[in-house]
């Protein structure tokens, strides 16, 4: 039987005249297929005799989490299978106000994706061809989503819980959501995507004919952090990443939208800081863009909080202040050199402490940020990494530390430091209205070891850590009631591991973070070693950061993904087991996040994919 | 869209600055107005500003500085395209070069071939396909609208009416590449009045296509008039010092597309590379789908969606031939043979494959999974000859050909009840030698099969560095007429030494430097340390076979030392980086061996960085490598 395939396959490749075009859609059977056994898909070869399935189905239904990611608190999964086509879906919503269109949109987005499973799907559509049997074109998903609250912005205070029952009858496959809010009914339909996958024997989806889910996040905060200064990111790249973030269920897209190096945002009331400080004028985000972000970041699930780094890590952009006499110099240091001796890496800058217009500026870049941002719930103020030979070899500002008679030690610049810190505060919470919002503040000299609360207040700022995960400083801040945030370098940089940029070698941070690593990175366990509590009160959750030295839209995709779907199953589930216990499903996900538009890099031989459990150590 | 292209070029006529400021604040707010109403995501890419920045070749160095409106500054891709002695020509040329400061503005429709002067017509054809992927290469300098890409006017008489003409004269009528060809070419550019002229000449094909990526890397687009640029004098006499310049792809691991393969081509003759080494098959998967074997596929492939068809391949030959590279295939025996032969025993032919798939794999092989050719089944002899015989004759004419051969783990044969038998009735011994001694003789039954599908005639073999290559055992087994060594080990290995010595050809591809899949996590589940770290662009850069060889023999070996190989072993790859892994710093290595420059990667950097951008232009995934602000910023990002 299986070589009168063969043979078959074999008359039609002479008769086809060579064209890329059909030689895809031309195919070979396969002699394999998949069984479960003991949560695992067996490969075998189809004898003809036994059913096995193909490897969608196996992993689908095998193992208590079929193919979720993150696994969810706990979830019931059936092993029977029903195919349905993608056009056959159907939904009725249970809502209130902005909430309902808020429902639709992630309907639509939820069933772009059911197309997106279609391995020729190309630019909103796919070729859905069959043949099918009877009942698979007669069968309906139907989606019925209740949602109670009312909240269309996400918080810190947001529950994101869902359930979600997937049950059937005949010709009717029925998927019921229940959530608090949107934004858990949201990541419902997220799941109800992933009890989905693309029957390759007959052209059609097929779905988990039962599921019962009931899950909810264990962290609140659980974040992507992307830096769009050193190389410019297009909007279109942005949009990829959130598209990412929201199949993984993260809920942060932390936006370093300037540093040194450019200034690539377009504000209406200062046009001259992109005119000046952006990398050329095609690289530019403009207010609509920023705004569009905002919004296709929030139908998915994810806030997109803008940090605007200072006082250090400025520089690019501010030049044209000096140019205006009732501005002056507003920044210091800018591209000086050697760099060196004035910042941690070319180009340096830093703002200038001495000059009140700083202020001035720092005050309506704020208004315009909280405008393209709002509502803003939380504000990332930077503030690391000062470097105090900057400040004191700058004239006008040692002739105003000691005008002042500050002196010019470093405990005198550390305290000017955190004065500005405190007007920065204020500023940011003039511009929002007079309603204050947690700033979040980079681990660094002013949150040092002996003294985190000597400039920083608990109740104000939240920390995020992004030195090592042994850091002192851990213990620390969580014993002075700070609310932390987990990057530390040594797991969740995901740009380490590449040559240098400077110099030859590695960069600073190799090598390069395994996913392996960023999923065993655990905010609780590190809390647990220092303080021998996991303080889940303050430890709001996590953020991998892509700092772009070394990437740009070509790898921006890849160096996320799908190691940030790592970092995602950690701050959703906690597990207390490690990533192996999760390698299955982890493998399957990458494939799930490419299907997506989404370019995340392979981990393993594809090989391992289909001979689960056999690439052990 | 047309609410923004009107603002846009308002802002761009604005020369005063605070004009440009508040402009550019007035048509902010009436572009948001404007973009609000018509929903996003808006036409903001077409609205633009200007930039205040400029750049000015001081000291072959292009330094950025602050239009002042006095003196008019270039934008960076001009300042670029004529400061310093090398242009922005990637690899840098190895005979002469000389670039005048000027350039001369013209459009894609006025770039002609003017005439080719060649011996046959397979050449001038050619020649012809040769120049319209150079055509459409310098259409894909102009920004949004990829090779078709329309430039917005209009432009001044003077732009218009200029003309570029190509003429291409090839005096030999070598159409296939092989290790005797000479790829030299010269290149002349001279403008008078409306009319440049660009003069190929080159003893072969190839020489005349490198000739005409050099040209097209003489050609930018001017940002500041919206329109293509060429120099407007050049003369450029070129010829590369390694003959074998490669790069290998493992389509075993992982299946790559035949697009995503196509664009590794289309890299690499953007950087003059010529032998795309191909290691179609391994113990993972077998994807290569032969019309004579149908079962090797069919058993071997990840999925029937996962196959290179004989059309596919052919494909990929024609591809390469005309961008100048050979298309080498590998077929990799008697080890790294595994899945796709496990049909013949149902077919009545005995095992020919075995300890596939075998377990715990750490006793059978490098990395899971296992499998190697059962090489005491004559069947297996029968089914290798096959292979060879479609092989080549879908890769036709070969010029060299890859036999893998990279270690044997003697362990799985000598627990293969089979071969112990078969070693045993001979009369042979268990110990190690009498393995190796089997391999030989395999190794010399695969080079007569070979020769034999080739009708007789003889090809040079390429071999793995393995136990079989080394110092004591090499010489009973190969014949350096034969075979050429891959070396697959590090600079300092004395295996180097031996085979230099001994007078063995050799292609370098030492894994401490020209291994391009190092660096994200361990490469295989038994990954030693070596491969933790990343290969940086400078490290394949500074990777010197000529020094290696001196260091380790006192003789540069230029005879013998064919060239380089960078490698990527697909285990963390496919489509989605494959370009990312392999650019730019496959282009670090086509410097090494097109120029073997004297100096190191420092002297090469403010290019290298802009030939990323133009890989970047011609759809090439490469990764970044520094920030935007050192490109801008020459010479700023040290150390």
């Amino acid at each position: 039987m299986k070589l009168l395939e063969v043979n078959c396959v074999i008359v039609l490749l002479g008769s086809l005249t060579w064209a890329p075009a059909t030689a895809t859609t031309f195919t070979l059977p396969s002699p394999w297929g998949y069984r479960c056994d003991a949560d695992r898909c067996v490969k075998e070869e189809n004898t003809g005799v036994d059913t096995l399935v193909t490897l969608n189905t196996c992993k689908l239904t095998c193992g208590p989490y079929g193919v979720l990611w993150p696994k969810p608190t706990t979830a019931t999964v059936g092993n029977e299978v029903a195919e349905f086509l993608p056009t056959n879906v159907t939904y009725v919503t249970a809502c209130v106000g902005e909430v309902c269109s808020l429902l639709e949109t992630a309907i639509e987005i939820f069933k772009d994706n059911l197309q997106r499973y279609h391995p020729d799907y190309a630019s909103g559509s796919a070729p859905w061809e069959g043949p099918w049997a009877p009942d698979t074109v007669a069968h309906t998903l139907h989606i019925a989503v209740d949602v109670t609250g009312k909240e269309t912005r996400i918080t810190l205070d947001t529950d994101e819980s869902y359930d979600l029952l997937v049950a059937t009858t005949g010709d009717v496959t029925s998927a019921s959501i229940s959530a608090p809010t949107f934004f858990g009914a949201r990541h419902a339909l997220e799941t109800l995507s992933q009890l989905v996958e693309y029957q390759e024997n007959r052209d059609s989806l097929m779905i988990v004919t039962t599921a019962k889910v009931t899950d909810s996040p264990v962290f609140k905060y659980r974040g992507i952090i992307l830096d769009t200064s050193r190389n410019y990111i297009s909007v279109e790249s942005i949009k990829r990443s959130l598209d990412s973030m929201a199949a993984n269920k993260l809920n942060s897209f932390h936006w370093h939208i300037t540093d040194s190096h450019s200034f690539p945002l377009y504000l209406e009331t200062l046009p001259n800081m992109a005119y000046y400080g952006a990398y050329s004028p095609r690289q530019v985000y403009y207010p609509a863009d920023v705004r569009h972000l905002v919004e296709y970041g929030r139908v998915r699930g994810v806030r997109v909080l803008p940090e605007f780094d200072a006082p250090a890590h400025v520089g690019n952009g501010w030049q044209w202040t000096e140019k205006e006499e009732s501005l002056g110099k507003l920044a210091v240091c800018v591209n000086r050199e050697p760099w060196q001796s004035f910042c941690v890496e070319p180009p340096c800058g830093q703002l200038n402490l001495a000059n009140p217009n700083m202020y001035k500026l720092l005050g309506q870049i704020y208004d315009e940020m909280v405008q393209l941002f709002s509502p803003i719930d939380l504000f990332h103020f930077g503030g690391d990494e000062v470097n105090l030979n900057c400040w004191n070899t700058t004239e006008e500002i040692v002739t105003w530390m000691n005008d002042n008679n500050f002196g010019l030690s470093s405990d005198a610049y550390y305290q000017q430091w955190g004065i500005f810190q405190e007007k920065a505060r204020q500023l940011l919470t003039a511009a929002n209205g007079g309603t204050e919002v947690p700033g979040i503040m980079w681990t660094s000299h002013l949150t040092e070891a002996g003294h985190v609360d000597r400039y920083l207040n608990n109740s104000q700022y939240i920390i995020q850590i992004w030195t090592t995960g042994d850091d002192p400083v851990i213990g620390e801040l969580l014993n002075k009631n700070f609310r932390v945030i987990f990057s530390n370098y040594d797991a969740w940089y995901l740009d380490c591991g590449m040559g240098a940029w400077v110099g030859a070698g590695n960069n600073w941070c190799s090598p390069y973070k395994g996913w392996q690593t960023v999923y065993d990175n655990s905010p609780y366990a590190m809390a647990i070693s220092q303080t021998g509590s996991p303080h889940p009160d303050l430890v709001l959750g996590g953020e991998a950061a892509l700092w772009t030295e070394q990437g740009d839209d070509t790898t921006v995709d890849s160096k996320l993904w799908p190691r940030g779907a790592a970092l995602a199953e950690r701050l959703w589930t906690n597990p207390d087991t490690n990533w192996e216990a999760a390698e299955t499903r982890f493998i399957h996900h990458r494939q799930r996040l490419v299907m997506r538009g989404i370019m995340a890099q392979r981990v393993q031989p594809e090989w391992c994919h289909q001979n689960e459990g056999l690439c052990y150590l | 869209n047309l609410f923004c292209s009107r603002y846009k070029r308002s802002i761009t006529v604005a020369s005063d600055k605070t004009m440009i400021t508040k402009v550019a604040s007035d048509v902010g707010r009436i572009f948001l107005l404007v973009c609000l109403v018509f929903s996003v995501p808006p036409c903001s890419t077409t609205f633009r500003l200007t930039s205040p920045w400029g750049w000015r070749c001081i000291n072959e160095t292009c330094v950025k500085q602050e239009n002042d409106g006095v003196r008019s500054l270039a934008d960076l891709s001009t300042c670029k395209l004529t400061c310093g002695q090398d242009s922005t020509i990637w690899p840098s040329p190895t005979g002469f070069l000389k670039i005048a400061p000027q350039t001369v503005h013209f459009l894609l429709e006025s770039l002609t071939l003017r005439g080719i002067t060649a011996p046959t017509d397979q050449v001038k054809e050619l020649v012809e396909k040769a120049f319209h992927i150079f055509r459409d290469n310098v259409g894909k300098n102009i920004p949004e609208g990829g090779g078709k890409a329309t430039v917005m006017g209009p432009f001044h008489k003077q732009v218009t009416s200029h003309r570029v003409f190509v003429a291409v004269t090839v005096t030999g009528r070598v159409t296939r590449l092989s290790l005797e060809t000479s790829e030299a070419y010269t290149l002349g550019i001279t403008t008078r009045g409306d009319v440049t002229n660009a003069t190929v000449l080159a003893g072969d094909f190839f020489g005349a296509r490198h000739a005409l990526e050099t040209l097209s890397q003489l050609i930018e687009y001017d940002e500041l008039a919206g329109v293509l640029q060429i120099v407007s004098t050049a003369a450029v006499v070129d010829a590369p010092v390694y003959k074998y310049r490669g790069i290998l792809l493992d389509t075993s691991r992982n299946f790559f597309s035949v697009r995503a393969i196509e664009r590794t081509l289309d890299a690499m003759a953007a950087s003059k590379l010529n032998t795309l080494h191909w290691h179609i098959t391994d113990t993972h998967s077998f994807p290569l789908y032969l019309e004579s074997l149908p079962r090797m596929a069919f058993f071997g492939a990840y999925s029937p969606r996962e196959i290179y068809r004989a059309a596919d391949v052919r494909h990929l030959v024609e591809y390469g031939r005309v961008r100048g590279v050979r298309v080498l295939p590998e077929f990799p025996a008697p080890a790294h043979a595994g899945n796709g032969w496990q049909w013949a025993q149902k077919q009545g032919l005995g095992k020919l494959g075995v300890c596939l798939n075998q377990e715990p794999w750490q006793s059978y092989c490098v990395e899971p999974p296992c499998g190697q050719l059962n090489i005491i089944n004559n069947n297996t002899y029968n089914i290798l000859a096959q292979i060879y015989k479609e092989l080549l004759d879908i890769f036709s004419p070969l010029d060299l050909f890859h036999f893998g051969g990279s270690k044997v783990n003697l362990n799985c044969w000598n627990t293969t009840e089979e071969i112990v038998a078969h070693l045993e009735k001979e009369g042979h011994g268990r110990d190690h030698e009498s393995f190796y001694r089997l391999w030989g003789s395999f190794q010399k039954s695969a080079l007569d099969l070979l020769t034999q599908a080739n009708q007789g005639k003889q090809i040079p073999g390429i071999l793995w560095t393995s136990q079989l290559t080394e110092k004591d055992r090499i010489e009973s087994h190969l014949d350096p007429q034969q075979y050429i060594i891959q070396i697959l080990t590090n600079r300092t290995d004395k295996m180097i030494k031996s085979l230099l010595t001994k007078g063995y050809r050799v292609i370098f591809s030492n894994q401490d430097a020209w291994n391009l899949g190092c660096g994200f996590g361990n490469l295989s589940p038994s990954g030693k340390s070596w491969c933790i770290n990343y290969k940086g662009w400078q490290a394949v850069y500074d990777n010197s076979p000529n020094n290696i060889s001196a260091t380790l023999t006192g003789s540069s070996h230029r005879n013998l030392i064919l060239g380089g190989e960078a490698v990527l072993w697909s285990h963390h790859v496919d489509d989605t980086t494959l370009d990312s892994k392999l650019w730019p710093r496959g282009a670090a290595l086509a410097e090494r061996l097109w120029t073997n420059p004297d100096t190191n990667w420092e002297a090469a950097e403010t290019r290298f960085v802009h030939h990323r951008q133009r890989l970047v232009r011609r759809g090439i995934m490469a990764q970044r490598v520094q920030p935007e602000w050192c490109r801008q910023n020459e010479g700023h990002c040290y150390l």
